[in-house]
């Protein structure tokens, strides 16, 4: 039994069960309320009705998301920053669920981007699956995206540390310029991956 | 302020007051009129403790109404932190009213914002709008009139008067340019119950564009209290079928509504066609609901266990509806159901991902329907079955197995309380906990348990390092960090865990300090009016937080044991400025849940409290040990008199001796007869025979440790053993501290001296049980290893290497934690 409900600051205290999962990151304070103040609507959780341990409201999952880049150069998009969901609510569809209302919620105004795009970890098979089904494609490869140290090869492939960028097109981008086919193919250093 | 200052303000923050006060008197000399060095002679006599004079000089300053920042500041925070509250307030409103300017309402402002005082904001915000319009003043002032409104100490009149001050402002600003303008219009217009014009403006706002996720939650319930079933009905179709938001709330919403329409046949169609989670939940409130029938609830149950007892949230759903509907839930009927998917799925020989769901949902549902006699063996049969699907999934993904092995830890722990044989049941979990984890890196509920059951039997270095593999960081510092440092202090003090775990979540709690304040600001500069009000609470409960003092209490106490001076002058300060005694409300975020989620979805007490280090410490807790640091500091008899005044009063409570461990509470017995014996009347006996018979090897052997513990395995191997020699340890230091530091007259030198024999032979005693102990220790472990050994291999088919390695693992770190490492 979900229900979608904006996030807020003090929800951190009642995250453990989702944050504590290995893939899922946990951010400084100020990660968060940058988030908060500066895309409120881009920021919910996924609830659920039961009233176990006297809470109401166990939360299931959530999306923190953001808009940016610049139009004239077509790269106004919105971005998936987090998404994660309780190991006990999975495969429900909820993750599915919280990207297709952050697609619902910028597609049009106020924000009216032109495409979603998030990173994954070359080998987090679990959400490239994920995205993948949402219509998903990968657009260029980042190279050492999640390393320790930044790379100046770009020819030097690790599964461990490298990134997929992902996206998928919005209605705005009515000719589809702004994806394409075989991205995997594509390398690029993170330096070059700024909007 | 200018650079001449400086030196003050650096000789006031290194604590030489002394000096500061020399310096300050040369100014006061040359600039007699200047109102911002009176306040900070008063600020330096606040920070010296002298806080009477410090308050009716400041009083006395208030008076004159000075009006540059700097001073109102001072005062401000002067009288603020003394519980002049009003005073402290009146030193802005005063100010403004005869030289009102921008700054000096700002700084008022910004002041308050720090304190989170929400009061001090809403009159800040209020003389920023009334001084300059602006829209952003304006929206903050209409805000804060109703963030004030709804506060739990707000008053009458700002219950009744304020929502509707505020709308009138807000109401200047139509029309409204974002969605944080409506939703503060209609949040307060739903405050008031205004609830039709919040629907106009939410309506009028949202044409031609998409619901705002905020908006969207408030027109359904302002619809509903209206009871526009029409309009509700209309919206809750666009939202679920329309946008296509499946979300369960608009469910409820809809069918409400379409029963009050003549609609219902049309949702009950839609029920049928859709098979998304929600639907099929949502299908099990129409059928009791609209259709009242239990039939229709059963069948509607059916249908959605068929389809999602493959998955993990079927036992919660359930469970949900398991308490909450005991009219409509047909327990036998449901019982036959699960009973025969149970028994299909083992005899279908299918072990996949789904049928091993769908087992562990059975396990539960017989779990919460008591059905438990052949549980503990059918789990870890089916655990074992499954195993292909462990060694098939994806590292980081989850097995829902891992829930077979978490149920049979609480069913042993459970059985080892009632068969008095916890140690022996304990030991057991480890193992099976290690084995599980060893085939499972990631499962966290399997590291909260073995952090958990790892402190029971004493072993601090497993513990962290479960914590440390958890990669517990930033906001879980404060939920979570409470499984390394419960009483850790007298558990395992050490270089190590004070750098690397106290310290380092002390500086969590710094930064994160900073991180609120500047979220708050931002949230007003920005206009995020829907998340303030989250942020504030944020601040309060993280500022405020139990485990934050209980932190800084556990670095104090562990760095006067292994002599850490520059900590322990630390710790004190930092506790000196949070001031336990005086915040009004600490908040306890401490996580002692997550660790439940599984099974049957609750906390068993008989089982949390049989393995927990101690009762659960709270603000009186807190409150009592700060105190007595506080006396064993202090050296003037005046202030200790009311310090110890206040621990008698605290320790006499209830609730505070509810939060202390049998020798805890004892500790404190004698720490009051000592405080009395130098601070109150030397010439009392009883005090003094009573501290005198305390100390005593004997008495420690026979009274602090029970009769039988110091053989018993049980006792031997859990964390009491520690706990209790180290409590009497840190007393007797204490002791000796305190009676060089403090001094009797002559007369009462043969107490002194027979005092301190006593002390210090018991120091000399503690030394030769410890060794005792530590012997007596090792012997237990052997032999519980071996009877663990003949259990287990049997029971949960675990193998003889991993019950031998996880034994090595554990004689290592209770050699770590031995007495002897922590005694020199
Ligand atoms: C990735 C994640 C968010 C998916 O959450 P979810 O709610 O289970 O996802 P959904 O139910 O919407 O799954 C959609 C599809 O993704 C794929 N998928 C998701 N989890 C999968 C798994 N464990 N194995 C195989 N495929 C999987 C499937 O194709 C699935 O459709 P299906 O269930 O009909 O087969 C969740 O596993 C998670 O929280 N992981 C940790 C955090 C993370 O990695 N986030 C993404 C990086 S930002």
């Amino acid at each position: 039994m979900t229900s979608i409900k904006p996030f807020q600051m003090t929800d951190l205290f009642e995250t453990n069960s989702v944050n504590l999962d290995t893939l899922t990151e946990n951010f400084n304070g100020s990660f968060y309320s940058q988030y908060l103040t500066q895309w409120p609507s881009l920021f919910f959780k996924s609830v659920e009705i039961n009233s176990d341990f006297q809470h109401s409201g166990e939360i299931s999952g959530y999306m923190m998301g953001k808009t940016e880049g610049k139009l004239d150069k077509k790269e106004w998009h919105t971005h998936i920053t987090a998404v994660t969901v309780n190991p006990q609510y999975r495969r429900l569809g909820l993750a599915s669920y919280l990207c297709k209302h952050l697609e619902y919620s910028t597609s049009g105004d106020p924000y009216n981007t032109l495409f979603v795009d998030l990173f994954v970890k070359v080998n987090n098979v679990l959400a490239r699956q994920l995205y993948e089904k949402l219509g998903y494609g990968v657009y260029r490869r980042v190279i050492g995206y999640y390393g320790k140290v930044m790379p100046t090869d770009r020819n030097k492939i690790d599964n461990d540390i490298d990134a997929f960028d992902m996206r998928k097109r919005l209605p705005r981008d009515v000719k589809g310029e702004t994806v394409r086919e075989n991205g995997d193919k594509v390398y690029v250093l993170p330096y070059e991956v700024v909007f | 302020m200018s650079d001449s200052e400086q030196p003050i303000l650096q000789a006031i923050e290194n604590g030489n007051y002394k000096i500061a006060q020399t310096l300050l008197s040369k100014k006061l000399k040359k600039y007699p009129n200047k109102s911002y060095y009176y306040a900070l002679n008063n600020y330096i006599l606040f920070k010296q403790g002298k806080v009477k004079e410090a308050v009716q000089e400041s009083l006395k300053l208030k008076e004159k109404t000075p009006s540059d920042p700097q001073t109102l500041k001072l005062l401000y925070e002067i009288l603020k932190s003394t519980n002049h509250k009003q005073d402290a307030t009146q030193v802005f409103e005063n100010a403004i009213k005869k030289y009102a300017n921008h700054d000096l309402i700002f700084a008022w402002f910004e002041l308050a914002l720090k304190d989170f005082d929400i009061r001090s904001i809403q009159k800040s915000s209020m003389a920023l709008q009334k001084f300059s319009k602006s829209r952003k003043y304006t929206l903050w002032a209409a805000f804060t009139y109703y963030l004030q409104s709804v506060q739990a100490d707000a008053t009458t009149v700002e219950k009744s008067l304020y929502p509707k001050v505020g709308l009138k402002l807000v109401e200047t600003l139509k029309p409204y340019q974002n969605e944080q303008e409506v939703y503060i219009y209609v949040k307060i217009l739903y405050n008031i119950g205004n609830f039709e014009e919040a629907v106009v403006s939410i309506e009028e706002f949202s044409k031609g564009r998409k619901f705002d996720l905020e908006l969207q939650i408030i027109l359904l319930a302002c619809l509903s209290e209206l009871e526009n079933w029409e309009l509700l009905y209309r919206y809750s179709y666009q939202i679920l079928f329309e946008d296509k938001l499946d979300d369960f709330d608009t469910w409820k919403y809809l069918i409400k509504a379409s029963n009050n329409i003549g609609k219902s046949e049309e949702v009950a169609d839609q029920l049928k066609a859709s098979t998304s989670r929600n639907s099929r939940l949502a299908n099990l409130i129409y059928s009791k609901d609209i259709m009242k029938s239990k039939t229709s609830f059963h069948e509607a149950l059916v249908a959605y266990y068929n389809e999602y007892k493959y998955k993990l949230c079927c036992f919660n759903d359930i469970n949900y509806f398991y308490k909450s509907e005991p009219t409509y839930f047909d327990k036998n009927a449901f019982e036959t159901l699960i009973n025969s998917t149970s028994q299909k799925n083992v005899s279908g020989g299918e072990f996949n991902e789904k049928e091993l769901n769908a087992l562990v949902n059975n396990q539960k549902f017989n779990k919460l329907l008591g059905k438990t006699e052949d549980l503990l063996t059918t789990n870890f049969e089916y655990y074992n079955l499954f195993q292909s699907v462990l060694l098939k999934k994806d590292e980081k993904d989850y097995f829902a197995g891992d829930e077979f092995i978490l149920m049979n830890v609480e069913i042993l722990l459970e059985n080892g309380v009632s068969e008095d044989k916890l140690i022996e049941n304990v030991f057991k979990s480890i193992v099976i906990l290690e084995n599980s984890a060893k085939h499972d890196d990631h499962e966290f509920r399997l590291r909260l348990w073995l952090m958990k059951i790892y402190s029971y039997i004493n072993c601090s270095s497993l513990v962290n390092a479960n914590f440390d593999h958890l990669d517990i960081k930033m906001i879980q510092n404060d939920t979570l960090s409470h499984h390394i440092s419960t009483r850790i202090s007298s558990l395992n003090p050490n270089q190590l865990m004070l750098q690397q775990h106290l310290i380092s979540i002390q500086k969590f709690y710094l930064t994160i300090e900073q991180e609120v304040e500047d979220m708050v600001s931002n949230g007003f500069e920005q206009l995020v009016l829907n998340k303030i009000e989250g942020f504030l609470e944020f601040g309060t409960k993280i500022n405020n937080s139990v485990a934050k003092m209980l932190n800084l209490i556990e670095m104090l106490r562990m760095s006067k044991i292994i002599g850490n001076n520059q900590i322990i002058h630390y710790s004190m300060e930092a506790l000196k400025s949070q001031d336990p005694l005086s915040v009004p409300e600490l908040y306890d975020n401490r996580d002692f849940i997550s660790e439940w989620k599984y099974g049957a979805q609750e906390i068993n007490e008989l089982v949390h409290n049989s393995v927990s280090i101690g009762p659960k410490q709270s603000s009186e807790y807190v409150k009592s040990y700060y105190l007595r640091e506080l006396i064993l500091q202090e050296t003037h008899a005046d202030k200790s008199k009311q310090l110890i005044t206040k621990l008698n009063k605290l320790l006499n409570d209830e609730t505070t001796q509810r939060q202390l461990t049998s020798t805890e509470s004892w500790s404190y017995k004698i720490y009051l007869s000592l405080f009395k014996i130098y601070i109150v009347n030397p010439d009392n006996d009883a005090d003094f025979n009573f501290l005198i018979k305390n100390l005593s090897i004997n008495n420690i052997k026979n009274k602090v440790f029970k009769v039988g513990e110091l053989t018993d395995h049980s006792f031997l191997l859990s964390w009491e053993v520690n706990h209790k020699l180290l409590t009497v340890l840190e007393l007797v230091r204490n002791i000796n501290l305190f009676t060089t530091m403090h001094h009797l007259p002559k007369q009462y030198s043969p107490k002194v001296a027979e005092l301190k024999k006593a002390s210090s032979s018991l120091l000399e005693e503690l030394r030769d049980l410890k060794r005792e102990i530590d012997e007596n220790v090792e012997s237990a472990l052997k032999q519980i290893e071996k009877s663990v050994k003949e259990s287990l291999v049997d029971n949960a088919d675990i193998s003889p290497k991993v019950i031998q390695n996880t034994f090595a693992k554990i004689s290592t770190s209770l050699q770590e934690s031995s007495l002897s490492r922590r005694i020199p």
